[in-house]
């Protein structure tokens, strides 16, 4: 049991949901732009108008035409042909540079950060040494020893470019190693690795693989020998040939699948930082209880996607009471998945503290004043004016019904509509 | 966090990118001496840039650590 549901939470990790991804249209449009790359560079001689190393000297240094959309360079070849066979080149250093800085500096800022003491000292320093001489410098007196080929200026760039990465980790590291959960698995008895490489690397490992494509742009332009975008560029040549870089498209993926992150439950207390004040409030009095409204959609859309509010949204919502104040918190459904997210994004927005039971599947406040009485769907049809409550939520339970109607009918956002409550 | 240590890595950057715009757009500055210095291979000057561009990365990283007791108190650097 717990074996196949381990295995469901990696791979809900490691991949972000498909229709989490799907509600975000930066994350789909960022793959979309790599999926192209990867096509341009795969299907090169299919696409390519002429040879990259065909010589036309009677059209040297032209600007844009038909033949050549994107002009010619110095010796005649066409700087489009150059640009897309230059793909592989970049792909490739970019691939192999940056799968070598990542990891040796997540090896060693997981390390530092986690051991810290004399450990993080003698790798910080190190670190710090290999920042306080300029990269650039670094490449250049390395290529000046070994022979400038493809293969040695991957390894370069990697074993130059490991120090950012293993400060981001360590910084995540540093911060995360006090969190509860890394206690609890202490107390456990967990091991060192385990701690590291399960439970810490896997929580913070996202700020690292984020900023980590701008380091796509530097091994490119070293690759000038061959074809490559950079030697593309770097080239005089005439006006019109269009500049693009691949890391720029690469950078939106991982940015935007942390958005729409389906994130292991367990973990995601410890990850979000307290939300901004939620909008959509609204009071309400009936027979001694007072009802506030807590609404996430608004602040979702204008906040988090950065979208106008659609006509029609559905999602879940909870009750929390505390005292004789009830509050009816609502929350698109692209939001928050569970009805445990919502009571913890709540609580996070108030200050109250909570944590996740161990299966991740409900949050447990944990000042007893405060109750979670139940949950269901909503479905909010401003057109029509119909607010339909339904369903119940498997952590907490079926919402409570009695003088829910009168009390929703009292707020000024459902004035005059058709509330449906099953 | 991730966004102290960027700011933190970014402070050299000010010699760093000195060094390009420099050379880009023909300015007699400090980062164009540079790397005139090191393809004339005159180490002292070189060097002597050097040292303040170091200085800068110690700087930042160390705001930075500085900085991530602030954002995040549970930190504890020992």
């Amino acid at each position: 049991m717990t074996f196949d549901s381990n295995h469901v939470q990696i791979a809900i990790h490691i991949l972000p949901c498909p229709s989490a991804l799907a509600g975000n249209r930066l994350a789909v449009l960022g793959g979309l732009l790599v999926l192209g790359v990867f096509a341009v560079a795969v299907f090169a001689p299919f696409i390519a108008p002429h040879g990259p190393s065909e010589i036309n000297i009677r059209n040297i240094l032209t600007g844009p035409s038909v033949s050549h959309p994107f002009g010619t360079d110095e010796l005649g070849r066409d700087v489009l042909a150059r640009m897309i066979y230059g793909a592989r080149v970049s792909l490739e250093v970019g691939f192999v540079a940056v799968g070598i800085s990542t990891l040796i500096g997540v090896l060693l800022g997981a390390a530092a950060g986690y051991y810290g003491g004399y450990v993080d000292s003698a790798i910080m320093r190190a670190v710090d040494i290999m920042l306080s001489i300029p990269t650039i410098f670094l490449v250049l007196a390395v290529i000046a020893i070994l022979e400038p080929n493809i293969l040695n200026i991957m390894i370069v760039i990697g074993l130059t470019s490991w120090m950012e990465p293993a400060r981001l980790i360590r910084a995540e590291f540093i911060s995360l190693k006090e969190r509860e959960f890394v206690v609890a698995a202490r107390a456990i008895g967990a091991s060192d690795g385990r701690i590291i490489f399960r439970h810490l690397l896997r929580t913070g490992s996202r700020p690292s693989s984020s900023p980590r494509p701008w380091a796509w742009a530097a091994p490119s332009w070293w690759s000038r020998r061959s074809a490559s975008w950079a030697s593309a560029f770097s080239r005089r040549r005439p006006p019109g040939a269009a500049s693009f870089h691949p890391a720029r498209t690469i950078s939106r993926l991982p940015g935007g699948s942390r958005r729409s992150g389906a994130r292991h439950p367990r973990h995601r207390a410890g990850i979000q930082s307290p939300g901004r004040g939620h909008q959509g409030r609204a009071r309400s009095e009936a027979a001694g209880v007072i009802l506030i409204f807590v609404d996430y959609t608004l602040f979702y859309y204008s906040s988090v996607i950065q979208m106008p509010v659609p006509s029609f949204v559905a999602g879940k919502f909870v009750q929390i009471k505390n005292g004789n104040t009830l509050y009816l918190v609502f929350s698109p459904k692209e939001f928050t998945k569970y009805h445990a997210n919502i009571v913890e994004r709540f609580c996070m927005d108030k200050g109250i503290e909570g944590s996740y039971d161990a299966k991740g599947e409900r949050f447990f406040i944990r000042d007893v004043s405060w109750q979670v009485l139940g949950g269901g769907k909503f479905e909010w049809d401003k057109n029509k004016m119909i607010i339909k409550l339904y369903d119940n939520s498997m952590a907490y339970g079926k919402f409570r019904n009695e003088g829910l109607k009168e009390m929703l009918s009292a707020f000024q956002e459902f004035a005059g509509y058709d509330i449906i409550i099953e | 966090m991730p966004v102290i240590t960027i700011l933190g890595l970014a402070l050299p950057g000010i010699i760093g990118g000195s060094v390009i715009m420099e050379q880009v757009f023909g300015i007699n500055g400090m980062g164009r001496l540079m790397y005139e210095a090191v393809f004339q291979r005159d180490y002292n000057v070189a060097m002597g840039i050097l040292v303040p561009a170091a200085a800068l990365t110690m700087l930042g990283n160390y705001l930075a650590d500085i900085g991530y007791a602030l954002a995040d108190p549970r930190v504890r650097l020992r």
